[in-house]
């Protein structure tokens, strides 16, 4: 039942590209005058690193505003290339309280390939949402994951208080003889300081990527954590990266 | 092991990670680990790893999902030690 409902979900959001992405790019360029400073050389080198595996893929950014995922899909790909290749246009999973309440917010989440989180929620419903993660990953898409769990208070990627949801994905994958990747994907507009709902208008954006294979020798909940570390320390290292520029 | 010295243990080791240190005072078999100890549902992992490493014990995932009190805790716990 559950895959059902997502595969309806994958082919109605597939189908909604030009109109999602058309109102995406509408309101980020046009309305908020969002800019980017390396947008080509990134375009290319995610298709690239998408194209040639049949790998899952896990895209984990940094976390800095609520739009973040937005913006990356928006520079990961122009809206033909997303209707061709449905690993371009990863799935979500925005926090549900988020959105849950406003019908035009939660219709949009939904063409738009989210799937419902809920932040302390029931081990059951975790366990369904995990399910279907797991059935898009095998069937070759990709999600979009923030492995900090949350937006950061103080501007860098958190890394002490992070959630171990990516490694526990990982772990699972693997356990199916799957080889997952992780694209992680460092994201920062030039005014952004510390964590905000919206970048400012007018913000131009630094975007980078690098390809992770993260392994562990350990096994259980151990692995989920060491994985899911490896994953935050390349976004640090990212970070670090951006800064010394 | 007996329940009161695995509780003693477990509220120890629940203790750094609890953000109500009032709750974590008054706590009994019932306190949710969560809801009423205010730690955050990410940290329960490190807190089921120090279980196994203060039981020399594992903890699988099912199991896991079974604890969302202090009593949980320590029922799995001592069940595991037997």
């Amino acid at each position: 039942m559950h895959r059902l409902s997502v595969k309806f979900q994958d082919w109605l959001s597939q189908a909604s590209v030009p109109l999602t992405f058309g109102l995406a790019v509408l309101l980020l360029r046009g309305v908020f005058r969002y800019r980017w400073e390396n947008l080509r050389a990134f375009r290319s080198k995610v298709q690239k690193l998408l194209a040639s595996e049949t790998s899952p893929f896990l895209l984990c950014p940094n976390h800095l505003t609520m739009i973040d995922s937005l913006l990356l899909i928006w520079a990961m790909t122009p809206a033909w290339k997303a209707m061709a290749k449905p690993r371009l246009f990863p799935w979500n999973t925005p926090e549900k309280r988020n959105y849950a309440n406003n019908a035009i917010l939660r219709f949009f989440c939904y063409i738009g390939k989210c799937l419902p989180v809920v932040r302390e929620g029931s081990p059951s419903r975790t366990k369904v949402l995990m399910n279907k993660i797991h059935h898009l990953l095998k069937r070759g898409q990709s999600l979009m994951m923030f492995p900090e769990g949350k937006r950061s208070h103080n501007g860098l990627v958190d890394t002490e208080n992070f959630a171990y949801g990516v490694g526990k994905i990982i772990q699972d994958l693997r356990r199916d003889g799957l080889s997952p990747k992780v694209l992680c994907f460092y994201l920062r507009g030039q005014r952004q300081r510390v964590k905000s709902n919206m970048p400012k208008r007018g913000d131009r954006f630094y975007v980078d990527v690098e390809l992770v294979e993260p392994r562990s020798a350990f096994s259980g909940l151990r692995a989920a954590r060491d994985m899911a570390t490896q994953v935050i320390q390349r976004l640090a290292g990212m970070e670090s990266a951006y800064f010394v520029r | 092991m007996d329940t009161k010295e695995a509780f003693d243990k477990v509220v120890a080791i629940i203790g750094p990670f609890a953000k109500n240190a009032d709750a974590l005072k008054t706590a009994t078999r019932e306190t949710k680990i969560l809801a009423d100890l205010g730690v955050n549902s990410a940290r329960l992992v490190d807190i089921i790893l120090a279980f196994e490493d203060e039981f020399n014990i594992a903890i699988d995932d099912d199991t896991a999902d079974k604890i969302s009190t202090l009593g949980d805790a320590v029922d799995q716990i001592v069940a595991l030690t037997k």
